[in-house]
């Protein structure tokens, strides 16, 4: 029960503080921020659950609950700070009337958010590529997070290509 | 054997089944194989805390070990390694990263750009949402079928709303 409600008032803590944050202004590398947020809150938490001599292997599985759990919420927020155009589409489908919409205005709706633009400038702003001479290119070291990504979804196949 | 490696070994157990299972269908199926494997890995999980109650006993301390902290456990890590795959599957952000990381000399703007533009991103994911039969066409018109999206898109923009102050990344914060 103690490592139940630990990570809940832990996980809690850093959402409240994430909260205040946002509301307060909004980070401009708000992935980032929030990781920060987590491992704060973390280290914190271990260095006093330490100083008033909480056993390891109970540290140690409140660090398994409270990261699974951190993580499974960053991946959520991943859709909160960025459009989905699967979800955006759906909504703007769903918000028309029973004859539904038609492909023009499918098409006009697209020509207003540009998903794949904004992808890039993204990429652009992270550092993560630069422009040179019309071409992208990597910029610096490859990025670890990335890596990992296509590594471990390359180990179930191919990756098609185009969007 | 400590209680901590139940959801450990059940999340390696989901992972090798859901790769075995979508290399086994030559890479079709993927959310099937993503079930199978979240089966396989809550059979270990069960399997391991039998096991681990026999040695103990079925204790109100083992209860509360089992459903609130391990299955939860399970759960999450579930969620963040369905979440990484799909990532490397749909991600357009990674995509475009992958296939710039590829190239030596960079990519050409252009070419990236026709192979990931917005009419054929809209296009595939229009294309999906038809055969999972979440969108319903008729006569060059498109209504909602099967409404899980609406409630997810809700919940999400919701919590957009609240904390951003705006529902989409095209829209200037108000």
């Amino acid at each position: 029960m103690f490592i139940f409600l630990s990570t809940i008032v832990l996980f809690s803590a850093c959402i409240a503080v994430h909260i205040v944050i946002w509301r307060m202004r909004l980070p401009k590398r708000q992935m980032r921020t929030l990781f920060l947020i987590f491992l704060f809150g973390f280290v914190g938490f271990s260095a006093v659950s330490l100083a008033r001599h909480t056993a390891p292997l109970t540290i140690a599985y409140i660090a398994i609950y409270f990261w699974s759990v951190g993580l499974s919420y960053m991946i959520t927020y991943s859709a909160i700070e960025a459009d989905s155009p699967t979800l955006r589409l759906m909504r703007f489908i769903g918000a028309s009337s029973l004859e539904g919409r038609s492909a023009e205005e499918i098409t006009s709706f697209i020509g207003q958010r540009p998903f794949v633009s904004a992808r890039l400038i993204a990429l652009g702003k992270s550092r993560r590529v630069r422009e040179q001479e019309g071409r992208f290119c990597v910029s610096g070291y490859e990025s670890l997070a990335f890596r990992l990504i296509l590594g471990f979804r390359r180990v179930y196949g191919a990756i098609p290509k185009g969007g | 054997m400590s209680a901590i490696l139940c959801p450990i070994i059940a999340i390696v157990v989901n992972v090798v089944a859901q790769i075995i299972a979508f290399r086994s269908r030559r890479g079709t199926h993927f959310f099937r194989s993503v079930v199978e494997g979240f089966m396989a890995g809550a059979i270990a999980c069960a399997i391991i805390e039998i096991i681990f109650a026999l040695s103990h006993g079925f204790s109100k301390e083992y209860w509360a070990l089992v459903f609130l902290v391990n299955a939860p456990i399970y759960l999450a890590l579930s969620y963040c390694t369905y979440n990484f795959v799909q990532l490397g599957q749909t991600s357009i952000r990674i995509r475009m990263y992958s296939e710039i990381a590829a190239a030596p000399d960079g990519i050409d703007i252009e070419e990236l750009k026709r192979e990931y533009d917005d009419e054929a991103l809209m296009r595939a994911r229009l294309k999906r949402l038809l055969e999972s039969g979440d969108i319903v066409g008729n006569n060059g018109q498109y209504c909602i079928g099967r409404k899980r999206f609406l409630v997810i898109a809700a919940v999400l923009f919701g919590a957009k709303r609240f904390l951003l102050g705006r529902e989409s990344e095209f829209e200037p914060p108000k």
